[in-house]
């Protein structure tokens, strides 16, 4: 599997999926099908439902099991999935994050869909951080490539610590040194921010 | 920062982590030589290790909510859509949003679907737009019409459809408390409309009562052909297919949709036999509720549903039960034949078409026979042999085995007879050639036996000679 290979050469390169045309296709399915789970998660947050604990792992683990019979996706190792899962998840929360600073504003011409909620200003602090903890996260791919990849698979994507582990070739005790102080320096870039 | 720095500040962050709380700032202090700026850096890192409050320990779940839940002032909606003004919201799906509004210049109310999100991802904007050719295509009395479709400004895709004032199908039912033969004309237009969709290649995919809706005068709309599929395109889009299994209802999905299999006419074929079941026997085929979805979909693909006849009696609906009482055993029994063959796990084994349904509905209505049949015998043995492989095989060898010991020990058990036998009829002839000797005579020898009171020869006792020890022998030997 050479494009699995050089995929994963790249991501621990570059702390980048760089995407050919075939995972753009994918990366798109991914987009709408984690933006429909996301969907539904949020609308069980809503309702206080604690029957639905979805969290990041179950989410990309259905995602799999879903896609894993498409043809693109069903090349791809489980592993190397969620991978590009949590990339998609960082990705679409980013954006959507961006749009509502961008409503936020005031900024005209937009199209802004009212769901008649009135929850409005709640979660303001919450679209802030993550676009602060987008840009440290790619201040931190910059330093070393491997933490972020490490923070992203596992915050994005929910992915354990022994699957991190086989996916970039690190044993387990240095993936979680890296978390520990990856995680304290974002947590402190995000109080900067804020 | 650069690496460097970077690396540096991450093993004086471990090293000093290492150490109890109120070392670790002398530590600091000591090694880091008057690199003050590193001290702090490394302190405040700290400092979050410890404190366990920034957002990369929140759940997921609920940023997700946050970012996703839309918390903008209703003042800052588009009030209008082209000629059409928004009135109020309908409702929201999977995929966009559905407004009541009204042209202020013709005076029609009509619905406005929204793509929400339509700039995450291609994949949704095209499944919008198929919708829309989808609802184009179609011209039926049955099915609701569309009317417009136009772009706003920033790309988000709207489209305008007739508003259909109406009841779901199952509320509709209950609420007018419809008869059978009600609710099965009802369910004929049902089918009249898919049947349609079908005339133009288009598979629903997602019909469930929430897309049916009943007016007041009694006609019905199908609605939401949201994740709709052009037949010919079946085998290119397989991923579609995965994508549109997510969003739809799990309650009528057809077991080869829970798999992820192809789907064709016969996948709602399926969802109009659970329509059918839920419509008369007030129930739904499988209880899902509060299961896993990977148990409902275990359910779906493996459990045999209950007769639609078995699950009205069962219902504590008054109203379904006073149709349970209306209908006679046989009726019950074509009902049963009619919903299960609809739902049949095996997509070849059920009406072949929404014509074949519809006409063994009418079969039903005119009181005639149905044209399908249950299953044969051989048939359910055949499926049960084959879902439960397995558990056959094992009995099947324990069976085997069983029989084995049977016969083995019958035959070992026959041969012992045999050899007991054979040393009874030995020992008899011994005492007898016994008896005869003491009475004398050649009786014993010839195989008669001697008169009781005959008198022993004594010339016998002393000398049995030769020739008597021979026949004993040869006695013995028979």
């Amino acid at each position: 599997m050479p494009l699995r290979n050089s995929l994963r050469a790249r991501a621990v390169g570059r702390g980048d999926v760089d995407p050919t045309a075939l995972e753009r296709k994918n990366l798109d399915q991914l987009f709408s099908l984690t933006y429909e789970e996301l969907r539904r998660l949020a609308s069980s947050v809503k309702r206080g439902d604690p029957s639905i604990t979805l969290s990041a792992t179950a989410l990309v683990n259905e995602a799999w099991l879903r896609l894993a019979k498409s043809p693109g996706i069903a090349f791809t190792s489980r592993l190397h999935f969620k991978r590009i899962a949590a990339r998609a998840m960082r990705q679409m929360l980013i954006e959507a994050a961006r749009r509502r600073n961008a409503h936020k504003r005031g900024g005209d011409g937009q199209a802004i869909i009212v769901s008649f909620d009135d929850s409005l200003d709640r979660a303001a602090t919450g679209t802030e951080n993550l676009l602060a903890l987008d840009t440290a996260l790619t201040e931190l791919a910059r330093l070393e490539p491997r933490q972020a990849l490490i923070v992203e698979s596992r915050f994005f994507g929910g992915l354990e610590i022994s699957e991190i582990s086989s996916l970039i070739g690190v044993s387990e005790a240095t993936i979680l040194r890296d978390w520990r102080a990856a995680k304290a320096w974002l947590g402190q870039e995000l109080r900067r921010a804020g | 920062m650069d690496s460097a720095r970077w690396h540096r500040i991450q093993s004086s962050f471990h090293d000093a982590a290492d150490l109890p709380g109120t070392q670790r700032k002398a530590f600091l202090e000591a090694t880091c030589g008057n690199d003050d700026e590193l001290v702090a850096e490394v302190l405040a890192m700290l400092h979050q290790d410890a404190s366990g409050h920034s957002l990369l320990d929140r759940n997921l779940a609920d940023i997700a909510h946050e970012t996703l839940a839309h918390p903008i002032h209703a003042s800052l909606m588009p009030k209008e859509f082209g000629p059409y003004r928004i009135l109020q919201l309908l409702g929201e799906g999977g995929m966009g949003v559905v407004y009541l509004a009204d042209r202020p210049d013709l005076g029609t109310q009509v619905a406005v679907k929204v793509l929400r999100d339509a700039w995450l991802s291609p994949a949704r904007r095209e499944r919008f737009a198929r919708e829309q050719r989808t609802l184009a295509h179609l011209s039926h009395p049955s099915v609701a019409r569309i009317y417009d479709a136009d772009t706003l400004e920033d790309g988000t895709p709207w489209f305008v459809m007739e508003y259909v004032d109406g009841l779901p199908l199952t509320d509709y039912c209950r609420q007018h408390e419809r008869s059978v033969e009600q609710r099965l004309q009802l369910f004929r237009l049902v089918c009249e409309a898919v049947q349609h969709a079908h005339g133009h290649a288009i598979i629903h995919r997602d019909l469930k009562p929430s897309n049916i809706l009943v007016k007041s005068d009694g006609s019905v709309r199908l609605l939401d052909f949201g994740i709709a599929k052009q037949l010919e395109s079946l085998e290119l889009q397989v991923d579609q297919t995965m994508t549109g299994l997510r969003l739809m209802t799990p309650a009528y999905a057809s077991p080869e949709q829970i798999r992820g299999d192809r789907v064709g006419i016969s996948t709602d074929v399926y969802s109009l036999g659970v329509i059918l079941y839920e419509l008369l026997a007030g129930q739904l085929p499988f209880d899902l509720s509060g299961l896993t979805p990977a148990e409902a979909a275990a359910v779906i693909t493996e459990h045999e549903p209950g007769k639609p006849s078995a699950a009205a009696k069962r219902t504590t609906h008054s109203e379904a039960n006073a149709h349970a009482l209306a209908l006679s055993k046989t009726a019950w029994a074509d009902v049963d034949v009619l919903c299960l063959n609809a739902m049949h796990k095996d997509p070849l084994r059920r009406y072949r078409t929404v014509e074949a349904l519809l006409r063994d509905v009418d079969h039903y209505l005119n009181g005639e026979p149905l044209e399908t049949r249950p299953d044969a015998l051989l048939y359910r043995i055949g499926k049960f042999v084959g879902r439960n492989q397995r558990a056959v095989a094992a009995s099947g060898v324990i069976f085997a085995v069983i029989v084995g010991l049977i016969a083995f020990f019958t035959v070992r058990l026959e041969r012992a007879r045999d050899a007991a036998l054979a040393e009874a009829a030995r020992t008899q002839r011994i005492e007898q050639f016994i008896a005869n000797l003491f009475q004398g005579g050649d009786a014993a020898a010839d195989g008669v036996a001697g008169q009781p009171g005959d008198v022993v020869d004594p010339e016998l006792l002393h000398d049995p000679g030769p020739v008597r020890l021979d026949r004993l022998d040869r006695l013995l030997d028979r």
